[in-house]
């Protein structure tokens, strides 16, 4: 750089990212096609125990393509996640970014990627550096853990009703030893398509495909498969959508 | 499938960890912010912009910051998860941008003692790199949030100009892999402080320029932006909604 100019000219990209590359937009983001935001509550089935709650924001972008943030305070166990997945127009996921901190402290950030058929996965902690390549087939999706995304494990879901489907997920560890780094597993996933439902929680009526997702009840929207309700009897665990805001560009 | 694979999958799905739960708030989160922070012109108070986020402050002193922009007026929306330490160091940063509808890519940059290491995903596949980076650092993930930590390393009692060292991802370059960032360095200087009112409320702040032509007004420990303001180019970044916990 030279001279203060210069300096100013980088200032004015710390404030105003493409400000000078680009004409002023007075119209919408032509970016995003759709988006969304919601909160889940964490609860009991059998209590209304407040387990903790998350939220999220989903952009759907021109070409399909979707991305989803999502942070949540499970306090029910100390844990405390922060994570950027984002998946191709048919769900099938691209890359994820997580940050976890669990009860014992802070866990790892991990960068995952998903290229063709291989998944590679980098972890940073207090365990260290890990990093691994996994062979994956076309029908993976990436469990993160917050339940907002949950909806994208069935994207391979070929419809029919009542019967027992499987794909692969990729699992991060996410236990409290935060000497195990949060790198994932690949594991067969099971799921039934119930068929489609109209459910009604506090956030709203939602017009839903309902999905038995190996022993949890799960309810999810039709067009971004958002989770509107979770529920795990066998756990006396639910989660529930409690705001939600959406808009079209 | 037997137990044990039951066992695992649920695991998978539902965020558990090994331990019982513990009745009270969360001890990873000391505190915490959400915000909205609002793009606009300051002459005719256009709003070319709208940005989000939420701010963890962990046990550690450490922080996360997670956000997203939806930037119209540049047609850039950019999505991020930014750590720093206790001092306001960067740890890490993650963005993902687009730009004029199109995807210009993901970047993870770690900073790691004096060495600072970029990957970035994106149309030109992956591309990293490592830089030498000085103790005074910052990082601009751009969405404006996290653009009142670029002081943390001044020194009041010195005073003066002093310079500021900025690794920077580009948003939407004309050359270059996007994404990927570069060291910046600039001058800043402390104003004092001062009490601001903004949409969101009045404010005790700090007052630093950058470059003698960019005032940032700042609040309380976690160093909250209030207001960002150029106004040679008649650009002003304000914090329009603020809510804190615990």
């Amino acid at each position: 750089m030279r001279g203060i100019a210069a300096a100013v000219a980088a200032c004015v990209w710390w404030a105003a990212p493409a400000l000078a590359q680009t004409p002023e937009n007075d119209g919408p983001n032509i970016n995003i096609a759709r988006w969304a935001s919601g909160t889940y509550a964490y609860t009991r089935i059998s209590e209304p125990a407040d387990r903790g709650w998350e939220k999220f924001h989903m952009n759907a972008y021109a070409d399909g393509s979707r991305t989803m943030t999502m942070w949540h305070d499970l306090k029910a166990r100390n844990a405390q996640f922060t994570v950027v997945l984002r998946v191709g127009a048919d769900f099938r996921p691209e890359e994820a970014f997580l940050s976890y901190w669990v009860a014992n402290g802070f866990k790892g950030s991990t960068l995952i990627r998903v290229d063709g058929d291989t998944l590679t996965a980098s972890a940073n902690g207090p365990a260290g550096v890990y990093e691994h390549s996994r062979d994956v087939p076309e029908t993976v999706s990436i469990g993160t853990h917050p339940v907002s995304a949950d909806g994208w494990h069935m994207w391979s879901d070929s419809g029919e009703v009542g019967k027992a489907q499987t794909s692969t997920l990729y699992s991060v560890e996410a236990s409290a030893d935060v000497s195990k780094p949060p790198l994932g597993t690949p594991i067969e996933l099971t799921f039934t398509r119930l068929g489609e439902e109209t459910i009604t929680v506090p956030a709203g009526t939602f017009e839903t495909l309902h999905y038995d997702l190996f022993g949890s009840k799960v309810w999810v929207t039709k067009q971004d498969r958002l989770m509107v309700r979770m529920v795990n009897e066998r756990r006396d665990l639910q989660y529930v959508l409690t705001e939600f805001a959406s808009g079209e560009n | 499938m037997n137990r044990f694979m039951f066992l695992l999958v649920m695991t998978a799905l539902l965020p558990v960890s090994t331990v019982a739960a513990e009745p009270g708030e969360n001890p990873n989160i000391v505190r915490w912010a959400e915000g909205t922070i609002i793009y606009r012109t300051i002459e005719a108070q256009r709003v070319r912009a709208v940005e989000k986020y939420r701010l963890n402050v962990h046990p550690d002193g450490s922080r996360t910051v997670i956000g997203h922009t939806d930037n119209f007026d540049a047609e850039n929306t950019i999505t991020m998860i930014h750590r720093v330490d206790e001092d306001f160091r960067p740890l890490e940063s993650m963005v993902t941008y687009w730009q004029g509808g199109t995807f210009n890519g993901t970047g993870l940059f770690t900073v790691r003692g004096n060495t600072l290491h970029g990957v970035v995903d994106g149309p030109l596949g992956r591309v990293t790199h490592s830089l030498d980076v000085p103790d005074g650092l910052s990082i601009v993930p751009h969405p404006l949030a996290t653009d009142s930590w670029h002081f943390w390393y001044y020194d009041k009692a010195k005073g003066g100009e002093q310079q500021a060292v900025i690794y920077n991802p580009q948003v939407s370059p004309r050359t270059g892999v996007p994404v990927l960032g570069h060291l910046e360095t600039g001058m800043m200087t402390y104003e004092g402080t001062a009490e601001v009112t903004v949409p969101a409320g009045t404010f005790a702040t700090e007052h630093f320029k950058l470059n003698g032509v960019i005032d940032v007004w700042m609040t309380g420990e976690d160093k909250l932006l209030v207001r960002y303001a150029l106004p040679s180019a008649d650009l002003e970044y304000v914090l329009t909604e603020l809510t804190q916990g615990p």
